[in-house]
């Protein structure tokens, strides 16, 4: 009981977070910078999408709670003074006396509590139930103190709320229709979006009045969606935008080598792998062919040619600022066909077997080239694989129909993107047994992530983690590949620490 | 005629039917929705809340018998992603496509008469095949492929076109309507004109190169069949000049099936230059459709198809009205 408390109290104080204190007077400069991140942004309506996008978007007229500064995994409290853990099922957040929304309404508790109940309004038409179905009731204990009771521990709440549960107006937002909450957002963001025109241009002009002091740098920031790469190269070239990510390695070298253009990386948060449908009859369920052919993959050769090192070899399906990434773990599968055709025979396949291989095409960096080469690589052992390249919704009818009598067994290529950098998530999803992208199932490991919600004390969390994915790779669950590069294009004169998690945030932005 | 064009709506009405139903029972038939909406993280229950709160897990022929019913009224339901009317949404789009179809068919038209009529009366001559072999290479271009090679001529090398958009940052708010080129034109506003003509000139290029290519070997085929006619020799022999016998007898009838053809290649036009319009991040309806599909938007899909279909068989019908006067021996049929 004493450990117990000792813990609670250590992960009380951790837990305690203070908003980093603005020591810089706000100036705004007059200048505008225009980003593409390829698409756009569905809707402005915070609360009924989760799609990755979004989660930049949103975030530029809207305030979350929490937030993950770059390049960490510990969250700060962000339109909240302060978040304190008062039990494992209990968070109380302190909001900052003062602040507004555009429209004149307070950010205080009862917004707070409007923001995060509204997903779980009976009836309304939202994706993001999953994301909040932790939470039981919210409570306004004071005009700016309120409380978030969860029905069960959840460490990856508040991870969520750096991503998810904008607060919005409530009186503004209870009689607004969705139609209207969907293009015109009010928030209390860095920035307000002043005009939208659907497929062309979304313009965002700084909100003078924002509550931290050295922030929005700038006094426009304009999104155009540019889909096509060789277009959105073009237009970094030509200055007509500022900002690009995802840059093909084939533009690399163009952009460096512009006058006024440069190239930024920092490594990505997706990881890729191969994957078993471990439940069917087949070859497969021998760990002996398993691990055949994770010893048939030179791995070396998919980073360094096949997609043009943009990324690393990949040791593990967690990354670097995830619980439970372990920098020091090694691959147990070293490329070697000569072990793995003898692995083969030991399991009775001395002239190797048939199976289909599954890859989406189109949907990740070089995905179909990628798998291409390992296709080749399993066929130089014996394994015949019949190449199947699909588009990714029929990529996700085959492996999600595998369950369907008749379906037959295979192998597939898929990565995995935590940009929220939840372990717990990224786990159950690749390795649980009714993970969305999993044919694995190990009730040992199912019962170990089970535990990992109840677990508070973080280092042990942590060493949960581990264990897992140390027990995946021992059990050759999947064939870990590769990670990839987040690449940027940007004209010189902008300045912008690159983050690790995929998101653009328009405050960050600033022009020489 | 009044009958003719009646059984020509009648039949328009039935082929939009048609698709409506088509429409729908495909897309039913090519994978959940909920699959593609939910992030990769979602578990079963996540599905079944979304199944359940989309309305995706009523029967099939109760979802079927409800669409059509709101079809009728051209409500085809509100996108899952932007959580607004789906055909608003289609008809956002509507301008963009608008311009740019109508200039890269004026420009495929600017180019294949001329090119088609010198080819044809210029027979087996090094013009002619000059004008056949760029219209063979025309039409054999990607069109992904000749728009990124504009972009690297015409915006990077030259510095005289923009690489994307309709037009430029700040120049947006002076338009009313969202017809960018036709409001500056007809309002006179030459900033907002000239804007959006330097916007229009590449994608209007890509798009209309490969019509222009089609028609101008169309315009020589054509005119070719109807040179070699009596009545042609007969008003040369008349003391008739070359350019009224070619320009003014023979190009009427050769317009013919001209006009069959350049109402397709409108209509095609009119449907979304999907290639064209992702390379130039052009917001015309073949993108919105393209995203659409990617994201299982079934609504908005819906109603891109049906105001497709709608457009394509709205042409072909001004099309069959046309030939019917160009030809009365169809009307009389």
């Amino acid at each position: 009981m004493r450990k117990l408390l000792l813990t609670l109290a250590a992960f009380s104080l951790m837990a305690v977070g203070v908003a980093p204190h603005e020591a810089f007077a706000k100036t705004i400069k007059n200048a505008t910078i225009t980003i593409s991140l390829g698409s756009e942004v569905d809707t402005m309506d915070p609360h009924t999408t989760s799609s990755a996008l979004a989660t930049v978007f949103h975030r530029y007229t809207f305030d979350t709670l929490m937030h993950r500064p770059t390049g960490s995994n510990t969250m700060v409290p962000w339109a909240a003074k302060e978040m304190i853990q008062i039990d494992p099922k209990t968070i109380e957040f302190r909001m900052r006396e003062g602040v507004k929304f555009t429209n004149g309404e307070e950010v205080d508790a009862q917004a707070v509590q409007f923001s995060l109940m509204r997903p779980l309004q009976p009836g309304f038409k939202t994706v993001q139930t999953r994301i909040f179905r932790v939470i039981d009731r919210v409570e306004v204990v004071s005009k700016w103190v309120v409380r978030v009771h969860m029905k069960s521990t959840d460490p990856g709440l508040l991870r969520r709320l750096a991503d998810w549960g904008h607060l919005v107006p409530p009186k503004h937002y209870s009689t607004l229709s969705l139609d209207d909450a969907a293009v015109k957002p009010v928030g209390s963001g860095p920035y307000r979006l002043v005009r939208w025109q659907k497929g062309v241009e979304m313009v965002f002009e700084a909100n003078p009045d924002y509550w931290k002091e050295d922030a929005p740098h700038v006094k426009t920031v304009r999104a155009v969606p540019i889909k096509e790469d060789g277009t959105k190269v073009a237009a970094l070239l030509k200055r007509e935008v500022d900002l690009i990510n995802q840059v093909p390695a084939q533009y690399i070298p163009k952009l460096e080598a512009g006058a006024n253009t440069r190239v930024e990386a920092v490594r990505g948060t997706r990881v890729f792998h191969l994957g078993f449908t471990h439940g069917m009859d087949s070859p497969l369920k021998d760990i002996r062919v398993r691990q055949a052919i994770a010893h048939a993959i030179d791995r070396d050769v998919i980073v360094k040619h096949v997609v043009e090192g943009r990324g690393i070899v990949a040791n593990q399906p967690l990354h670097e600022w995830t619980e439970g990434y372990d920098a020091k773990r090694t691959w147990p599968y070293n490329y070697d066909p000569n072990k793995s055709k003898k692995l083969l025979a030991d399991a009775g396949h001395p002239n190797g077997f048939e199976i289909d291989f599954v890859t989406a095409d189109g949907r990740y960096t070089k995905d179909k080239e990628v798998a291409q080469s390992i296709a080749g690589m399993l066929q130089a052992v014996g394994v015949r694989v019949r190449f199947q390249p699909v588009v990714w919704k029929r990529f996700v009818d085959t492996f999600r129909g595998r369950v369907n009598p008749g379906a037959k067994p295979f192998i597939y290529y898929i990565g995995y993107g935590n940009g929220t950098g939840d372990s717990d998530a990224a786990l159950s999803a690749v390795a649980a047994c009714n993970g969305a992208w999993s044919a694995y199932c190990d009730p040992e490991i199912d019962k170990a992530l089970d535990a990992t919600a109840s677990t508070v004390d973080l280092k042990k969390r942590a060493a949960i983690f581990e264990d897992i994915t140390q027990r995946l790779a021992k059990d050759a669950a999947h064939v870990m590949l590769w990670q990839e590069d987040s690449v940027y294009g940007l004209q010189k004169d902008i300045v912008w620490k690159v983050r690790n998690d995929d998101r653009v945030y328009a405050w960050e932005l600033d022009r020489r | 005629m009044l009958r003719y064009i009646a059984g020509r709506c009648l039949q328009a009405l039935v082929v939009l039917c048609g698709i409506t139903a088509i429409c729908f029972a495909i897309l039913h038939l090519t994978g959940d929705p909920a699959a593609l909406m939910l992030p990769e993280s979602a578990v079963q229950e996540d599905y079944d809340e979304i199944r359940s709160r989309m309305g995706f897990d009523r029967p099939l022929v109760e979802q079927f018998a409800q669409y059509m019913a709101n079809a009728a009224r051209l409500d085809f339901g509100t996108s899952y992603l932007q959580h607004r009317p789906a055909m608003a949404i289609v008809l956002d789009r509507l301008p963009a496509t608008f311009e740019l179809a109508v200039v890269a068919f004026i420009m495929a038209l600017i180019i294949a008469l001329p090119v088609g009529i010198l080819s044809a009366t210029h027979r087996n001559t090094p013009v002619d095949y000059a004008a056949m072999s760029t219209a063979l290479v025309g039409q054999s271009m990607p069109n992904f492929w000749l728009g990124l090679v504009l972009i690297l001529i015409f915006s990077l090398g030259l510095d005289l076109l923009p690489t994307s958009g309709r037009v430029a940052f700040g120049i947006e708010p002076r338009a009313v309507t969202g017809f960018y080129f036709f409001e500056g034109l007809f309002r006179l506003d030459w900033v907002l004109f000239s804007d959006a003509l330097k916007h229009i000139l590449l994608p209007a290029m890509t798009a209309g190169l490969y019509s222009s290519a089609r028609l101008t070997r169309l315009v020589r085929s054509s005119m070719l069949d109807v040179l070699s006619e009596d009545y042609v020799r007969t008003a040369r022999a008349k003391g008739l000049s070359e350019w009224v016998v070619v320009n003014v007898h023979a190009l009427k009838n050769a317009s013919i099936p001209l006009v069959t053809m350049a109402g397709i290649e409108l209509g095609l036009l009119l449907g979304g230059t999907v290639v064209t319009e992702t390379v130039f991040a052009w917001p015309g309806i073949g993108l919105l459709t393209i995203q659409a599909l990617q994201s299982d938007d079934f609504p908005v899909i819906q109603a891109a198809v049906f105001l497709l279909a709608f457009i394509f068989v709205f042409v072909n019908l001004v099309v069959d009205v046309m030939y019917a006067w160009l030809d009365p021996r169809i009307r009389y049929a």
